[in-house]
Order: C-alpha cells, then sequence, then structure tokens
C-alpha cells in the first residue's frame, strides 16, 4: 500500500467491520438506511473506487437496495417514463423504447465505461455518486429528468441537478422522464469526448433536447453540460427557443454553453481547450438533436 | 562464437532444410496453466506462518529526515516487526552506479522513496501499521525537471554528483561537423519524450523466507540471476547467501529487473521477523516506485546531400534519470548509438547526459531508449524527406544498411533485410496508392529501426548455458536459467530441443530459473533469449542426441550414422535379410543406457557467448552477433474540430530471422505497437510537486483492443547464420518506430508537429488552431503566435524545424 504520510492517521473506527444489509423492501431500506453510519449500496462501483482511493471510511453499515421491487423496471404511462433507481445502465442503454423517446439518456448510460461496469452500475447510484463528470445525469438534466426521493416516512421529488441536496438516509426510488405528445418534433443527442479514445472519464460531455414546433421552429432547447465545476450545468439558452434550427443557432447555443460552464484543468485537458471543446460538443449535440427532431436519418 | 551454422558454399543450407516443429504455431507449454488459473504468480506464493508487508514513502520530492516514531506502528497487535533505515546494511547498491539505499538514509530523494516497512500478520494490520508511522521531514530545494536539474547552482540530489549529472559520454566518429558544413541540406530540431510506465497487471513482489544464513527469494524478476548479485549487495551478504527463484511472470517489459527496492526490504523484514514475508506494490507503488521510461530530449541534427545520401548526424541527449540510477546508464548508452546501425552514416557526433532529479527513478523498458532514439531521429529523417522532396521509403531505401555494413560504432550487420522490411511494409499500407489520392486529414508516415540480440552489456559475457536430460520414459528435460516472462520463450527453447531431438514439444518440460538449481543465465533482457538461450539449448540437445544415438548404436550394433530419432523413436533401414527396420522408443534407449554395470545417464551441456564485443566507455564496439530489424507504416485521421488521432492502419515488416512461432512472433509485435502507440499517444499523468497527481489508471490511459488500429504484421524471409535454426531476437523491435511515425503521420495529415510526447489531441488541436502546441495561456507573450511551427522547447533555440511542405 502507498502510505504518503499524509494527515493525520485514520481513527482505529476505520477497521471496525463494515455490515452488509440486504434489504428486502423499500420500507426495510428506509428503516436500515436511518441508523447511524448506514449507507445505500448500489451496484458497488463506487464504494470500491473509494476504497481504492483509500478515502477514510466513515460508513458503519452497508444497505444493499439494488434488487429491491420498488426501485426496480422502467415503467411507462401515458405522460411519463419511470426508471427504478436500481435499473443497471447496461438495461437502459439498450431498452429500444427509451432509445427511441429519449435517445440522449439511452446513449448516455451506453457511454459509460466498459460493458462489464454498465452491467453493474445503478442509474441510482450513478446519480448519488454526485460526480460531475457522470454522464447519464448530464442527460438527465437536459431531458428535464425529476428524482423520487423517499427517507423514513417521507417522499419528495428534485430536478436532478439538485441530488447535492440528498440527506442522510434518503434514497432515491426512481427517477421520472416526461412523454412528449404522439407525434412531436422532439430529438434529443449525447456527445461525449473521450480525449484518448479509451475508457476513460470524458474530457467533456453534453445532452441536448431540440423540440420543433410545426412550423420548425425551435419551441425548446436544453443542453446540459457535464465534466465543469457544479456540472452537470443546465445552460440558460435564453431567447434561442423561437428560431429556426440552423448553423447559426447552432453557434449560439455553442457560444453559450462555452460562456456559462467552468472546466477544470487535468489530465485530459486544460481548462482553455474544454471549453472549447464544449463548444464544439454543444455543436454536435445540438445539431443531431434538430436532425432527429426534424425527422432525420439519423433517429 | 558458434560456427555451426555458417552457411557452407555449394552445400545446402540449413534454411532450406528446417525441421518442421520450427516455424509451426505450436501451442504455449504454459497456456492451459495460464487460462485455467493455476499458474502461480508472486502473489500466489504461500508458504506457512507467511506475513505480510506494507511501506511507507516518502510525500517529499527532496527532504531531509529528521526523524521516524515507530513505536505507534510497533504495539498495533499483530505487527511482527517495523524497520526503518537503521535496521538495514546502509550499504548503496545499483546495477551500474550504486546510489540507492534499501530504505532512506537521512535524505529522500523523490516521492515514492522508501522510508520505512512493517511486516504483519496480515495485509490489513500491515498498511494500518504503516499509516500510524510518523516520520518528521525538512523539506529541501528539490529539482523537478531536467532544464532545473542542469541549472548552474542547482540542488544536488546526491552530493557525489556535481551538476547532478550519473554520467555522460561524448563523441565524434567521422568528423561530423566537417560533414555537416558540407552538406547540401541539413535539419533539426528537439524532440522529448517522456515517462511511460510499463503497466503490466502483475506488480513486482517478493516472497521472502530465511533458513539460518541464506534468504530464498520468490520473485517475479526477469533477470533471476543479476537480480541476486544486487539483492546479497544490498542486504549486505556474500553472494552464497541469496537464493532467488522466479515465480510466474504477468508481464515484464523491463520493469522486473530487480533495480528497485520491494524485494530487499521483503528480505530484510523476513530476516527481522524470523517469519516468511512477502511483500507486493499495489498499483499506486508501482507507478510512484517503479522504474518506468527514461524521458529524452535530443537535439538531432541531420547531413544529406541534395540526392538524398546522408551525410553525418549530430545529437546532443539529455536524459532524466530520476533519484537513482539503476540502468538508466546502460539505456543512455543504446540511446546513443543503436540507431546508427540502420544508415550508413559517414560520421556521427554525440554528447550525451543522464541528469539526476528528484522524481521517480527510471531504468528498463521495453526499447530499452531506442523508442526515444527512433522517434526523435525519426522525426528528423521525416523532416529531411519532405525538404529532399524524396518519398520517405525511398529515401530510407537510398540509405540503409544492408548484410554486410559496419556501423561507425563497429556494429557488425550479419543478416539483414531492412530493404525488404521497408518494400513490404510500404506495399502492405498502400503508400503509393494513398500517396496519390490523398484523403484530407489523414496522414501516412514509415519508420524504421534495429534492435540488438541480446547485448554484451552485464561484463564482458552475453551467454547463455543449457543442459538437457533424456529421460528414462522418452522425454527430455531442458534445464537452463532464462526464464519467462510471457513471451513465451520457453515455448520456443522446447520447439529448438524438440527439433533437434525428435522429440514432441508436448514431451519436452523447461525448467524456471532458480539460482540453486539451474544454469546460470541473464535471463529476458535485450531480446536476447530466442538468440542466445536457443543457441545454447540447441547445443545441449544436439549433445544429448548425439548420446542417444552412440548408446543406440552400441545396443543394437547398428553404426550410429545409420540412425535417426524421429517421433521419439530411434530409427534404423532395415538390415540386409530382415523385413523390418528399427523403431526403439527413446525411453528404452535412455534406460538400458543407464541400467547396465556402470551405466550413465544421457545429459547434453550447450553453451553458447554471442559473438559480440564488450562495448568501450564510449560505446564503441560490436555489442551484438546479429541485430533485428523493423520497417513500419501508418495512417492515421485526424478530427481537426478536436485534435484527436485515429490510427487507421499499421503495418509492420520485422526481420527476425527465421519465425520459430508465428503466433507467439505476432504476438510480441502486436503487444509492442500497443505499447508504442501509448507512448505515442496516451500515456501521461498530470504530476503536481514532483509525483503523479493520480498514480493509477483511472489517469494512465493505456491503448485497449478498442484503439488498435487495423495491423498488418509481416515478417521478412531472412535467415541469421548464427541464429538458432536461423532466428533472431524479436521481444522489442516493433516498438521502437511507433511514436515516430505517429508523429510524423500527424504532421502529414495536418501540418502539426508535436515535439513532446505524448502527442495528445489538445496539443494537435492548438498546433492547428495556434501554430503552438500549448495552451495560449501557456506560450510565450502573445500566446497566439502565427508561425506555423512551435519554437522547439529547448536553448539555446536552434533553428525551428519546418512544416511538411514548407522551405527554408
Amino acid at each position: 500500500m502507498t502510505t504518503l504520510d499524509h494527515g493525520p492517521a485514520p481513527t482505529d473506527a476505520a477497521r471496525e467491520p463494515v455490515h452488509l444489509l440486504r434489504a428486502g423492501s423499500l420500507t426495510d431500506a428506509l428503516a436500515q438506511l436511518a441508523t447511524e453510519g448506514a449507507v445505500p449500496l448500489g451496484g458497488g462501483v463506487g464504494h470500491a473506487l473509494a476504497r481504492q482511493a483509500r478515502r477514510p471510511v466513515t460508513a458503519r453499515t452497508l444497505v444493499a437496495v439494488a434488487d429491491i421491487p420498488e426501485l426496480a423496471g422502467i415503467a411507462w404511462t401515458d405522460d411519463r417514463i419511470v426508471i427504478g433507481a436500481g435499473v443497471r445502465l447496461d438495461a437502459i442503454a439498450s431498452d429500444t423504447r427509451l432509445r427511441e423517446e429519449w435517445p440522449v439518456v439511452a446513449e448516455a448510460a451506453g457511454s459509460v465505461a466498459t460493458a462489464r461496469i454498465r452491467r453493474m452500475v445503478t442509474l441510482g447510484g450513478n446519480i448519488a455518486a454526485r460526480d460531475d463528470s457522470h454522464d447519464p445525469p448530464v442527460a438527465l438534466a437536459a431531458a428535464g429528468a425529476v428524482l423520487t426521493v423517499r427517507g423514513a416516512g417521507h417522499r419528495r421529488t428534485l430536478p436532478v441537478t439538485e441530488v447535492g441536496s440528498l440527506s442522510a438516509g434518503e434514497l432515491v426510488q426512481d427517477v421520472r422522464l416526461p412523454r412528449s405528445t404522439p407525434g412531436a418534433r422532439i430529438g434529443s443527442a449525447y456527445e461525449k469526448f473521450l480525449v484518448r479514445g479509451v475508457w476513460e472519464y470524458a474530457c467533456v460531455n453534453v445532452g441536448a433536447v431540440v423540440a420543433l414546433d410545426e412550423s420548425g421552429t425551435v419551441e425548446r432547447l436544453s443542453v446540459a453540460v457535464g465534466s465543469v465545476t457544479g456540472g452537470p450545468v443546465v445552460v440558460d439558452l435564453g431567447a434561442l427557443p423561437g428560431r429556426v434550427p440552423d448553423a447559426d443557432l447552432v453557434a449560439e447555443a455553442a457560444r453559450l454553453a462555452a460562456a456559462a460552464t467552468r472546466p477544470y484543468s487535468d489530465v485530459r485537458g486544460s481548462a482553455a481547450y474544454k471549453s472549447l471543446m464544449i463548444a464544439e460538443f454543444t455543436r454536435r449535440a445540438v445539431s443531431k438533436a434538430a436532425l432527429r427532431a426534424a425527422g432525420g436519418a439519423d433517429r | 562464437m558458434s560456427t555451426t551454422h555458417a552457411p557452407v558454399p555449394g552445400l545446402p543450407r540449413e534454411r532450406d532444410v528446417l525441421p518442421p516443429v520450427i516455424g509451426s504455431a505450436v501451442q504455449r507449454i504454459d497456456a492451459v496453466e495460464k487460462v485455467t488459473g493455476r499458474a502461480s504468480y508472486a502473489a500466489d506464493t504461500r508458504i506457512p506462518r507467511m506475513l505480510h508487508a506494507a511501506v511507507v514513502r516518502s510525500p517529499h520530492a527532496h527532504a531531509r529526515v529528521l526523524a521516524v516514531d515507530t513505536s505507534r506502528a510497533a504495539r498495533v497487535p499483530g505487527v511482527h516487526a517495523v524497520i526503518t533505515g537503521a535496521d538495514t546494511a546502509q550499504v548503496k547498491w545499483g546495477a551500474f552506479r550504486p546510489d540507492l539505499y534499501p530504505l532512506a538514509v537521512e535524505r529522500v530523494r523523490y516521492v515514492g522513496d522508501e522510508v520505512a516497512a512493517v511486516a504483519a500478520i496480515d495485509l490489513e494490520t500491515a498498511r494500518y501499521a504503516a499509516e500510524l508511522i510518523r516520520v518528521e521531514y525538512e523539506v529541501l530545494p528539490a529539482v523537478l525537471d531536467l532544464d532545473a536539474a542542469l541549472a548552474d547552482g542547482a540542488p544536488l540530489v546526491h552530493d557525489d554528483a556535481p551538476g547532478n549529472l550519473a554520467h555522460e559520454f561524448a563523441f565524434d566518429r567521422g568528423g561530423a561537423r566537417e560533414w555537416l558544413e558540407r552538406s547540401d541540406v541539413v535539419v533539426e530540431g528537439v524532440w522529448q519524450s517522456t515517462r511511460q510506465w510499463h503497466g503490466s497487471i502483475e506488480t513486482i513482489g517478493c516472497t521472502a523466507e530465511w533458513s539460518q544464513d541464506r534468504v530464498t527469494m520468490w520473485v517475479n524478476t526477469q533477470t533471476p540471476f543479476l537480480a541476486r548479485q544486487r539483492y546479497a549487495t544490498a542486504l549486505g551478504l556474500p553472494l552464497r547467501a541469496v537464493r532467488v527463484v522466479q515465480t510466474e511472470i504477468g508481464g515484464g517489459f523491463g520493469g522486473k529487473s530487480g533495480d528497485d527496492n520491494t524485494s530487499v526490504i521483503c528480505a530484510i523484514l523476513a530476516r527481522k521477523t524470523g517469519r516468511p514475508v512477502q511483500l507486493v506494490n499495489t498499483r499506486e507503488e508501482e507507478f510512484l516506485a517503479s522504474r518506468p521510461r527514461i524521458p529524452m530530449r535530443y537535439h538531432v541534427r541531420l547531413g544529406f546531400t541534395s540526392d538524398g545520401l546522408v551525410t553525418a548526424k549530430e545529437i546532443d541527449l539529455v536524459a532524466d534519470n530520476g533519484a537513482y540510477t539503476g540502468k538508466a546508464q546502460a539505456v543512455l548508452g543504446a540511446a546513443t548509438v543503436r540507431h546508427d546501425a540502420l544508415f550508413t552514416y559517414r560520421a556521427v557526433k554525440a554528447r550525451s547526459r543522464l541528469v539526476y532529479t528528484n522524481l521517480v527513478p527510471t531504468g528498463a523498458f521495453r526499447g530499452f531508449g531506442n523508442p526515444s532514439a527512433d522517434w526523435a531521429v525519426g522525426q528528423a529523417w521525416d523532416l529531411a524527406a519532405t525538404r529532399l522532396g524524396i518519398e520517405v521509403p525511398d529515401l530510407f531505401l537510398l540509405n540503409a544498411v544492408e548484410s554486410g555494413s559496419v556501423s561507425p560504432h563497429n556494429h557488425r550487420i550479419s543478416s539483414c533485410e531492412l530493404k525488404q522490411c521497408i518494400r513490404r511494409a510500404a506495399a502492405a499500407i498502400g503508400w503509393y496508392d494513398k500517396r496519390a489520392a490523398p484523403t484530407p486529414h489523414r496522414g501516412l508516415a514509415m519508420g524504421v529501426s534495429v534492435h540488438v540480440s541480446g547485448r554484451r552489456s552485464f561484463g564482458d559475457y552475453d551467454g547463455s548455458s543449457a543442459i538437457v536430460r533424456l529421460t528414462e520414459d522418452g522425454r527430455a528435460a531442458v534445464i537452463i536459467g532464462e526464464g519467462e516472462i510471457g513471451t513465451g520463450a520457453r515455448t520456443t527453447l522446447a520447439q529448438i530441443a524438440a527439433a533437434e531431438l525428435g522429440l514432441a514439444v508436448a514431451d519436452i518440460s523447461v525448467s524456471r530459473p532458480d539460482t540453486d538449481l539451474t544454469t546460470h543465465a541473464l535471463g529476458a533482457l535485450a531480446s536476447r533469449v530466442t538468440y542466445v538461450a536457443g543457441n545454447a539449448v540447441k547445443q545441449a540437445a544436439e549433445r544429448a542426441c548425439e548420446q542417444l544415438l552412440a548408446a543406440a548404436a552400441r545396443q543394437t550394433g547398428r553404426p550410429a550414422a545409420e540412425l535417426w530419432v524421429e517421433d521419439g523413436h530411434v530409427h534404423a533401414p532395415a538390415m540386409p535379410g530382415e523385413d523390418t527396420p528399427l523403431r526403439q522408443p527413446v525411453g528404452t534407449v535412455v534406460r538400458a543406457e543407464l541400467y547396465r554395470p556402470g551405466g550413465e545417464p544421457i545429459v547434453g551441456l550447450g553453451s553458447f557467448d554471442n559473438p559480440s564485443e564488450f562495448p568501450d566507455q564510449l560505446r564503441y564496439g560490436n555489442e551484438s552477433g546479429a541485430y533485428n530489424f523493423v520497417a513500419e507504416a501508418a495512417e492515421v485521421e485526424v478530427d481537426p474540430a478536436t485534435g484527436a488521432v485515429t490510427v487507421l492502419e499499421l503495418a509492420a515488416a520485422v526481420d527476425c530471422g527465421t519465425v520459430l512461432n508465428p503466433p507467439l512472433a505476432e504476438g510480441q509485435v502486436e503487444g509492442a505497437i500497443a505499447q508504442g502507440l501509448g507512448m505515442a499517444l496516451t500515456e501521461r499523468f498530470d504530476w503536481d510537486g514532483g509525483a503523479p497527481t493520480r498514480p493509477n489508471f483511472v489517469d494512465y490511459k493505456m491503448p485497449t483492443a478498442g484503439v488498435m488500429p487495423k495491423l498488418h504484421v509481416e515478417f521478412a524471409d531472412s535467415y541469421e547464420p548464427t541464429g538458432p535454426f536461423g532466428a533472431k531476437g524479436v521481444g522489442e523491435i516493433a516498438l521502437d518506430p511507433v511514436p515516430s511515425i505517429v508523429a510524423s503521420a500527424v504532421a502529414d495529415a495536418v501540418g502539426v508537429r508535436v515535439h513532446e510526447l505524448p502527442i495528445t489531441a489538445e496539443k494537435i488541436f492548438w498546433g492547428i488552431r495556434t501554430g503552438s502546441t500549448t495552451p495560449p495561456e501557456q506560450a510565450g507573450p502573445g500566446g497566439l503566435s502565427e508561425s506555423a511551427e512551435p519554437a522547439p522547447p529547448d536553448r539555446p533555440a536552434p533553428p525551428r524545424d519546418r512544416a511538411p511542405g514548407e522551405e527554408r
């Protein structure tokens, strides 16, 4: 192991065994999570990474929630799609109806890491990790998704971008996406730049949604950007809706996305480069979304 | 040297009658063990009462160690020993320049330097106790790059190395300056490579156990005998007190050459506790404290006549040694002279300096300096081709060495199919067709390289010896100390023995190195095992076979000349008056030779020393008996909106003499190309305070199958007269040209030539956008430069080199 003699020694508590509880129902899980030091365990990837990074372990109890029935499956109603927080990213990426209706979400889920990891990671765990570079939250932010959050004795909803307000003992139960009316001209797309082309966190990741009215004018335009400070950031696109989705509009959306976000320099690129890439990948995402909205070939 | 296989005029050469097992796709003899998980790697070693260990490392690049408080750690239940530098022999060790203590004495010199260690009942306890050790440091000024280390008045990494120079040498062979002055075309530039880690799936590890006054170390080292010698020094012990046994090795690539402290610390803990101890690097430790590739900065000048004949080359090379020397001194030698065995230079001049820095020590990595040399010198050749208006393959063909060539350093080239390789690589990539119909944002490039088959470097011996014992059940045991690091070397040696003995490969076993039990061997380095050890095994098998036939002759009353071995049987034609030919199982002959009054075993001893010279201090001398060659061509595509590079196709034509086992040889070439692409494009860290900010695979990206280009791997029709069945080395050669061809192809695609590895998308992007490959805020005054080429990062600034098509 690597001990670089940084900071104080960990407390002896860190050496205590961590309990693993397997919740049978949402009620069970919430009761278990209400105890001191209990945290939810989804696919387990985040915990493995934390252990690898030797972050201080404060959890006394892990509550396995991925397989409880109330967090399972993708349900479709007339006005919304409800994706259980326990659904694995792999299942989201390969869901035919989701790929048709919200390609931005399916594409984002399918772009995460590797197939083996996508088969483990749960949607709820991926969101609750609050990592600004994670892909599904970027797509869900662009799509305007809402989380159903459950705590002991309460239920609330919050936009996916406000996941930071989750408190101890709370659990994401599901993610809700709006449904579009039949025949609506809506398109969405996810664009992610792997600067080195191999399994890695994105240099930049962008989700875009474009809805057109009967005349082909942009009715709704939404762009969310990840891998930036405070991300995912939903970009304020001001007066762009109401215009036709031409090259000027795309360029203006790209400019606004770059101006509204603060990337940080790291091994994947300097902040200056990332800002230009945010513009470039916003351009690509908005163009593809607009093409899809207009019934273009790439759907 | 062996002359057994020198071609004899008028007689058919051996190459025309190679045994069928030579050149066939024999399955690896360790395949089943490995795919079923039964192979026992370093961390799989289990000895009763074994303890586990953890190491405390310096968080500072340079500091004085004022105090180490181990009291809390020592009190943890389950801890058996806590050691610091005071518990060691306090002897400096190292392959060439002893400068490394097993645990820090007074000073630490890089982030990761070993300060203390713990052995405990289990790994968790050892790690926990290690975290309780308090070290008081006085932080000292550190030198964190080459320029800082070379600056006047720079802090010294080692007090006995003024100017932070660990090693330097210079030569001028043939009057290079005069040739350059008389040249029609001179190109020059500065190119810098960067640290590259081996990234083996298995990290470095050791298990040590003492018995009386001897220690046995089960280590995943690729050079057990050389490592043993150094471990004995480091432990303050006579050589006889140390026994090294090689475990299975999950990737070597030079990184397991035994230049780091892991095994030494393990042995000290085992002595202190009186129990077996195991110490295996974590991934983070492997990045912080193994011995990655040496960053090298070359200033290259290259001269030509107007019709494209090379005249002379001058290089000024500075290499980042890191805090301790290890093999870096030898790497510097190879990186200075080897590439001069590629072209017919009239004169070469070099000045090479190995510079201490307060960074992770560097050392051996597949290619041994040549990838950095070939990247820098290859860039100059590529620029020259553009300046001369000659296609790169044609320029190479004009100047390439041939069989019989002698380099300015007395490299005596025996077999050489470099020109064949150049033609085949050009054909495989479709060079002239693609040139005739260029595609926007696509670029084409070619590079060449030469490597050794063994290198006389560790004293005046680059030999190997082997024992082949025929067993009374009709098999053969090859006893040799060379080992296996995953290349398939033991399989190849088994093929050679099988071919000589007339036995099936399945009936050959090849030993693992054990310094007590096997023959002495230098191990897996310098692409030497197939050539050097192959010759030793071949001779041992020949001699065993001669004894077998002599025994069979005595037993059957036939003349030995009538006998031969095939399919595990001794054969002879039917005697006059008899119907059936003789067909006697080998085991029967061996047993009969043993089970008689005064009976003897059948054991052949083979020995081979590389027909090479021990180079002098200035690196003059024919370092190897056989040189292998490669030509590689690549086509890349650059996305101008991002700078991202896709390597579309890569063709490699390799001259490694006879290909003994095609899938194994192809595997070596493909793996080397993958590592070359990582070096060229993706492998890097963010650094802060002299260490990677995240020393793990999250940041450090090695190529995966998903980014590999379409590969065309071909082998030249070639035969090395001094090689076993005509074979030469193949383990490293294909890596060497990759960074250069990627860089040249990018320059061809978008006109941006990157001068510092890796060639990241961002550098290319800024190059396209601004002409400088650094972000605007990091560039000089004004940021956005108008020049088409970045200024080389060196001082004094040489004339800037040119983008393709640009005239001087």
